[in-house]
């Protein structure tokens, strides 16, 4: 590859390549899976880079693509067993003398156990749309399923979230502001 | 399914700030996300397993066959004692120079396995890949592919309601080496046969193994092997060679090597027939098509 386009791909996998680490972390429910997903996008990407018009196109987008579609094949091949719990595990104790960090890393991981145990596709639906910001029109086709679908997965995937998750009250975590341009 | 609702906003402004929650607490692996060093340290993971493709590629060993499309040849290694026949390497060559000049019908039969667990797959089409046209479904019509010159246009399940029901791509012409060192298809993605018969220029191991015969045909069976360095990807198989030198059978085995010691097998079984059959691709209407700009596709494997 020419040393500016491998420079691109090197600028964009350090900016980005983390935030997309812990989607995938997030859509997998499981931490090694998600290095692996990520890493063998992004070699799918690297391929790719020298043909893509980056000034149209974005490649967040692409590779995100990507990560979906490998991991959609990957499922369908039972390469990865997916293997949902069936209940939230026990709370972690508070960490001693731990503060806010603590309770949120606690939290966080509920959050993640808690969609672990979701429904493959609910699963997808949340982590695209909630955390990602994509519209239902960009979901459906990322998933190859129909608006429709994406909404009641949506639907059905937040109800089964909050219910996994129960009362978080005793780990007090600070609220913060709703984003701007919350979308319904 | 129940009836298609709004999610009330509390929910969904709840819901975010746990995903973000969720996000902002993530590790993977090691460690490496949150670390503040995963996007260099990916990086330098995703650059070791690039210089391990080109290393395979950069041998041109003595009597390799350009690959479609004109690039570079495929990095083969003999990975037999016994030397192939020229007659049996040229028979197999030139059937698969004939069958890709010519029009067929096509079903693929698609198996992978991993630790015993299996999944199947199935494929079926036409295709004129000397006129850059074909039109297949893939597992009972999930999802279709229409290939037309320089592009390939997928519809995903069919869905009404789903948008533009079509996405168009530009083919990324694939050389029989990245054939070779890429994840095979494994799932409802594209798949061109010509990619697989493209492949079979460029083997590295011919031996003819006998009499073979079907349905109003009898010809040659030939075993091959296609490796790359350090047999980081194999890909073994027997083709039949009708009469006419058409190909009328393809089994390939796919053996890719996944890191951390294991390996992931990919069969595929193709059969050819109605050869010389007219075979006409229509585009989609524009309006009915999500154009991807700046965005490839390989005819093998998708992504």
């Amino acid at each position: 590859m020419r040393p500016d386009l491998e420079e691109s791909f090197a600028a964009f996998v350090r900016a980005r390549g983390e935030h997309h680490l812990r989607v995938a972390v997030l859509l997998t429910g499981s931490a090694t899976e998600a290095e692996d997903l990520v890493q063998t996008s992004l070699v799918k990407l690297y391929r790719a880079w020298p043909r893509l018009d980056v000034s149209s196109s974005s490649p967040d987008a692409y590779l995100r693509k990507i990560i979906v579609n490998t991991r959609r094949s990957w499922w369908r091949a039972r390469w990865r067993q997916e293997s949902p719990i069936a209940s939230v595990p026990d709370r972690p104790d508070p960490v001693e003398g731990g503060g806010d960090p603590a309770d949120r890393q606690a939290v966080g991981s509920l959050v993640r156990a808690a969609l672990a145990g979701l429904p493959r596709q609910q699963r997808a639906v949340l982590v695209l749309r909630y955390l990602e910001d994509l519209a239902e029109a960009e979901v459906a086709s990322l998933l190859g399923c129909s608006v429709g679908s994406v909404k009641t997965h949506a639907h059905r995937g937040l109800r089964a979230l909050r219910g996994s998750l129960g009362d978080l009250d005793e780990f007090a975590v600070n609220e913060t502001a709703a984003p701007d341009g919350e979308k319904g | 399914m129940e009836d298609v609702q709004e999610v009330d906003a509390c929910v969904v402004a709840e819901g975010r700030r746990l995903l973000a929650t969720a996000f902002e607490t993530a590790t993977a692996g090691d460690g490496l996300a949150g670390s503040g060093m995963a996007g260099a340290e990916l990086l330098r993971r995703v650059r070791r397993r690039t210089r391990r493709q080109r290393r395979a590629r950069a041998l041109v060993p003595a009597g390799a066959v350009a690959a479609l499309g004109g690039a570079a040849a495929l990095a083969v290694t003999l990975t037999a004692t016994v030397a192939s026949a020229p007659s049996a390497f040229a028979a197999v060559s030139a059937a698969a120079a004939k069958t890709s000049a010519e029009s067929f019908r096509v079903t693929m039969h698609g198996t992978s396995n991993e630790l015993g667990s299996t999944s199947h797959w199935e494929v079926t089409g036409e295709f004129a890949p000397s006129r850059g046209v074909g039109e297949e479904a893939v597992n009972s019509g999930k999802i279709t592919v229409l290939y037309v010159g320089k592009h390939i246009y997928q519809n995903v399940q069919n869905i009404p309601g789903a948008g533009k029901p079509w996405d168009e791509f530009k083919i990324w012409p694939m050389t029989a080496t990245e054939i070779a060192t890429s994840p095979q298809f494994g799932g409802e993605q594209a798949a061109d046969p010509g990619v697989l018969l493209s492949l079979l220029k460029s083997a590295g191991t011919v031996i003819d193994e006998g009499p073979a015969s079907g349905l109003g045909w009898t010809g040659t069976k030939y075993g091959f092997t296609v490796a790359t360095p350090k047999d980081t990807q194999v890909a073994t198989g027997t083709v039949d060679v009708d009469g006419k030198g058409q190909v009328r059978r393809l089994l390939e085995t796919f053996t890719v090597a996944v890191g951390r010691g294991r390996h992931f097998t990919f069969t595929e079984d193709v059969t050819f027939s109605g050869f010389n059959i007219p075979v006409t691709v229509t585009v989609p209407p524009a309006g009915q098509v999500s154009v991807f700009n700046g965005y490839v596709l390989s005819p093998y494997g998708g992504f």
